[in-house]
């Protein structure tokens, strides 16, 4: 079996599956997001996208903060530099490997 | 959306969306706009109205109200239309914080300086002239906070300071003085104060250029979500 370019091999996993790349794309633009935007957004079940999420916050994409707001529990994410760059460079891979 | 294959140009575009709809939490408002240029009007008519014709305190009480009630419904609509889909925090650029603060610092400025006339050419004395005096103070020193905090666009910063200068002269004018015409100074007001509120008058008159521009750029942002709403719903179902 041939093995595949370098330039797909590189490709970080974490940031290549299509609901993590939507959650970090749309993390890039804001500031913070509520969690129920990205269930709009993505279309996943909360359970699926917790599951996401947390796989996001264990790299250290992500953080996530948990507050309340009229007694109700508020999930908040904010993008990290370290997710920056992640997504900036699986984008930039990914131009390459498409060229 | 598992598995789904998300296309670079569908990546920008979620970001741009992101982008846009986050806009509503701080610069974009939208109705809000529509209604403060609204609003401000209306204060405006009521003010001259009243101003001629005396005023009562049913119409300060609306002119007083007025800003309240513009920032609970901009509020209001931010909250439970433009965010409803959940909440998205604008980024600040180093552009924005540049712009709040000389916001912040022009409108302390002004602020204290009305606040400082209010009591330097304040003609009538009594209990009743102090305590609106006091009143009026306040709503004026309220003023850099008000708006800096809720008002964060161009227009609606000015229109919102502009509501609030009036709501202060309605308070300290209300059965001080009687103006025989528009342009004529009351017999119990001092020149200076007379100057000073052809100058705040003036001002405010800017005021109404910037509430149709408010109003022309809120309807704008109005149509804008409509759009950026349905295209974020249409790449949800295409995921």
């Amino acid at each position: 079996m041939n093995s595949l370019p370098e330039s797909v091999m590189g490709l970080d996993r974490l940031v290549h599956e299509p609901a993590r790349l939507v959650i970090l794309s749309a993390l890039s633009t804001a500031e913070n997001a509520e969690f129920r935007f990205l269930e709009f957004l993505t279309g996943l079940t909360a359970g699926n996208l917790s599951s996401h999420i947390g796989k996001l916050e264990a790299a250290g994409y992500v953080t996530i903060e948990k507050t309340f707001r009229n007694k109700r529990p508020l999930t908040t994410l904010k993008i990290t530099d370290a997710g920056r760059e992640a997504l900036k460079n699986y984008r930039a891979q990914m131009k390459k490997a498409l060229a | 959306m598992e598995e789904g294959h998300v296309r670079s140009r569908q990546l920008d575009e979620i970001g741009e969306l992101t982008r846009e709809y986050a806009s509503y939490s701080r610069d974009a408002v939208g109705l809000g706009g529509v209604l403060g240029g609204l609003l401000y009007l209306l204060t405006r008519s009521l003010w001259y109205s009243g101003r001629r014709d005396g005023l009562d305190w049913v119409t300060v009480a609306l002119i007083v109200a007025t800003p309240l009630i513009w920032i609970a419904a901009q509020e209001w609509l931010r909250r439970w239309h433009y965010q409803s889909e959940g909440l998205v925090q604008q980024r600040e650029t180093l552009v924005d914080r540049i712009a709040f603060w000389s916001f912040a610092v022009v409108g302390t400025a002004v602020s204290i300086a009305v606040a400082f006339s209010i009591w330097a050419f304040n003609g009538p004395s009594g209990f009743g002239a102090i305590l609106r005096a006091t009143v009026a103070t306040l709503i004026v020193l309220a003023l850099p906070v008000v708006t800096g905090w809720f008002l964060r666009g161009r227009y609606e910063y000015f229109v919102g300071a502009c509501m609030m200068l009036h709501a202060a002269r309605a308070i300290y004018s209300w059965g001080l003085f009687h103006y025989a015409s528009l342009a004529s100074k009351p017999d119990s007001m001092p020149p200076a104060g007379f100057y000073l509120q052809g100058l705040i008058g003036t001002v405010e008159t800017g005021g109404l250029l910037c509430a149709v521009l408010l109003i022309v750029e809120g309807w704008k942002q109005h149509q804008k979500f409509r759009q950026v709403r349905d295209r974020l719903t249409a790449l949800r179902v295409q995921a």
